[in-house]
């Protein structure tokens, strides 16, 4: 894949291509103070965050809305970087650059589309570790 | 023992949440606002202990809050601004509209919990 950030993108690959993914929510639910139901709250906005983000980077990429892009990037990254989602962290914060910087619409395409295809990945580990949390 | 009042001014709702359950456990009457314009309607007729706000908010923006609540409301309530890395200019702009501490996302309820004490025990 060639892209002007081939090695940046390597990097986000690297995250998530070596066997399963896997995403520890225990220091999550200790900052939920061991509070399970918080932790299930913060689990369903951070897919409706990401779900929202797909979303609206489609209207604004077909729009080519940098401006707009560089928004919604801004608005997930915290979240995602609060529930320590590296991949899509990655992802997120090459989405701003660009946005910021040589706004390349096919880099940010792409840089989407990387977003929507880890998703899932991320979707299903946390899912994993939030049943594991459930359980107990 | 009367709780003292705090202004969360924080748009994404996931770190809100998270946020305000923190501050609430922590002691204290959490009033949450999701965009600037409650904020401003809160402002009205309400005046908090200590305000802590993200500067990106639709409507109204943590800098213009800062400005608001100095020059028109003319309090000297404590201000802690929530910035993303990487926002070092936004951080001085608000130290200079009068904000009086920032702390950086992904912010850690317990950090935010010892800032929001210490502004209080200064003021």
């Amino acid at each position: 894949m060639k892209t002007k950030n081939l090695l940046d993108l390597q990097q986000l690959f690297d995250i998530s291509s070596n066997g399963e993914l896997t995403i520890d929510l225990v220091p999550i639910l200790d900052e939920c103070m061991g509070e399970v139901d918080l932790l299930n709250e913060l689990v369903l906005l951070y897919h409706q965050n990401a779900l929202e983000f797909i979303g609206s980077a489609k209207i604004h990429l077909a729009n080519s809305d940098f401006r707009a892009m560089g928004l919604v990037a801004h608005k997930i990254k915290a979240g995602l970087a609060m529930m320590r989602t590296d991949s899509l962290h990655a992802i997120i914060i090459l989405v701003q650059k660009e946005c910021a910087g040589s706004q390349d619409l096919k880099h940010v395409q792409f840089l989407c589309d990387c977003f929507a295809d880890e998703y899932p990945k991320v979707k299903t580990s946390i899912d994993s570790a939030l049943a594991r949390i459930n359980q107990n | 023992m009367v709780k003292n009042k705090l202004l969360l001014a924080e748009d994404d709702q996931l770190l809100a949440s998270l946020l305000s359950f923190r501050l609430k456990k922590g002691g204290y009457e959490v009033k949450l606002s999701r965009d600037g314009k409650e904020v401003k309607e809160y402002l009205t007729d309400n005046t908090p202990d200590i305000i802590v706000s993200d500067i990106m908010m639709p409507y109204f923006s943590g800098m213009e809050l800062i400005a608001y609540v100095r020059k028109e409301l003319n309090l000297q309530i404590p201000i802690i601004i929530i910035s993303s890395a990487g926002n070092e200019e936004n951080v001085l702009n608000a130290f200079e509209l009068g904000a009086n501490d920032f702390i950086s996302k992904p912010v850690s309820p317990s950090e935010l919990l010892v800032r929001v004490a210490r502004e209080l025990n200064k003021s």
